[in-house]
């Protein structure tokens, strides 16, 4: 017996985000980190650099006020031993 | 790569013109993960909004069909779209002075009717978009534009207001609480009669830095730690409340939808004039 392993992918939309930073704070597991690079906007985007810390609770997601993270699962074949 | 949601919006007005880290993108947010797992064709829902900060998530981002109406009348509007489209989804999104200041009044007796719309209120404390005027909402212990030397107003406690009017359904959540509000949301929408969910959002622009928290985390943050769950403040007092965000589902009742009386009594005469 077993779940199946995810595989999750974070990106965010450069176009949308405004560097509100909230995603940054309230992520438990710090994946994010704010850069030091502006978008054409004049934001600070963060990048999600600590991908694989991330357990796929979604806050990020839902919280993020210009619907700019995007947080993709795949389950893949292989088990992970429960 | 784009966030599959953003179909839901009106995609040449993006990105929005709300401020950075304000609360109203959340409920956007929220609402649109909400039709797309309920599965509700955008084409059934009519949402109806007032004017205000909040007002600009249905219009102009949400792509639906849109009433923008005039300062507190948006429960009025939505009243008599439900009666002409009993079918539809009649969603109402606005703020709090627009829905607890302008339009008090009806919003007390649609809960009475007990008319099958569905309220979102916005609640950010303060008249944002004017330049923070106080609000019926406003805590009394904050300076605003309008009460510079001190707010001697009592602020007014909506969710339970309407509660007692009559509503089928009424909760409260805050923009932190994204996963009870996403499954309040789902209820509210799916529930017959008037369900009524108060939002508390942040709002760093003309709210924040009048109680010293002028980023939107600083009151995400205030949300997360003083926020306290209707089940557990029973016979706590007045005082120990000051400052607390008392979260949680108030009311869920069955009670006879006003359209469907309406319905009724048309067939009686219906059938009486044959």
């Amino acid at each position: 017996m077993g779940i199946k392993r995810k595989k999750i992918e974070i990106e965010i939309d450069e176009r949308l985000c405004k560097g509100c930073d909230i995603c940054v704070i309230l992520c438990s597991e710090k994946v994010f980190t704010i850069s030091k690079k502006i978008n054409s906007n004049g934001y600070y985007v963060p990048i999600p650099s600590n991908i694989e810390n991330c357990n796929g609770c979604l806050i990020c997601e839902l919280i993020c006020p210009e619907l700019a993270v995007i947080l993709e699962k795949t389950e893949l074949d292989e088990l992970v031993a429960l | 790569m784009e966030n599959k949601y953003v179909k839901y919006l009106r995609n040449e007005t993006l990105p929005t013109e709300f401020c950075v880290g304000c609360g109203c993108g959340t409920v956007l947010n929220l609402f649109c993960h909400v039709i797309d797992e309920m599965q509700i064709n955008p084409d059934d829902i009519i949402t109806v909004t007032g004017i205000g900060c909040s007002s600009w998530i249905p219009s102009p981002y949400f792509s639906a069909d849109t009433l923008h109406t005039t300062h507190g009348r948006a429960i009025a509007f939505a009243t008599g779209v439900k009666v002409m489209k009993p079918g539809k989804h009649v969603i109402v999104i606005a703020g709090d002075g627009d829905l607890a200041g302008i339009g008090g009044n009806h919003l007390i007796h649609a809960a009475r009717r007990n008319i099958g719309l569905t309220v979102f209120l916005v609640n950010n404390y303060i008249y944002g978009m004017t330049g923070g005027q106080v609000s019926p909402t406003t805590p009394s212990t904050v300076n605003t534009a309008t009460t510079p030397y001190g707010n001697v107003e009592q602020p007014m406690q909506i969710a339970e207001l309407v509660a007692a009017a009559g509503a089928s359904y009424v909760a409260r959540w805050t923009t932190y609480h994204v996963f009870h509000l996403k499954k309040a949301m789902k209820e509210a929408i799916s529930k017959k009669g008037f369900s009524f969910i108060e939002i508390c959002s942040q709002c760093p622009t003309s709210y924040g830095k009048r109680v010293g928290k002028r980023e939107g985390i600083d009151q995400l943050l205030d949300f997360k730690e003083n926020s306290m769950n209707i089940q557990n403040v029973s016979g706590m007092r007045e005082d120990e409340l000051e400052g607390k965000y008392i979260v949680g589902k108030l009311v869920e009742r069955n009670r006879l939808e006003f359209v469907d009386g309406l319905l009724n009594i048309n067939a009686q005469f219906a059938e009486g004039v044959r």
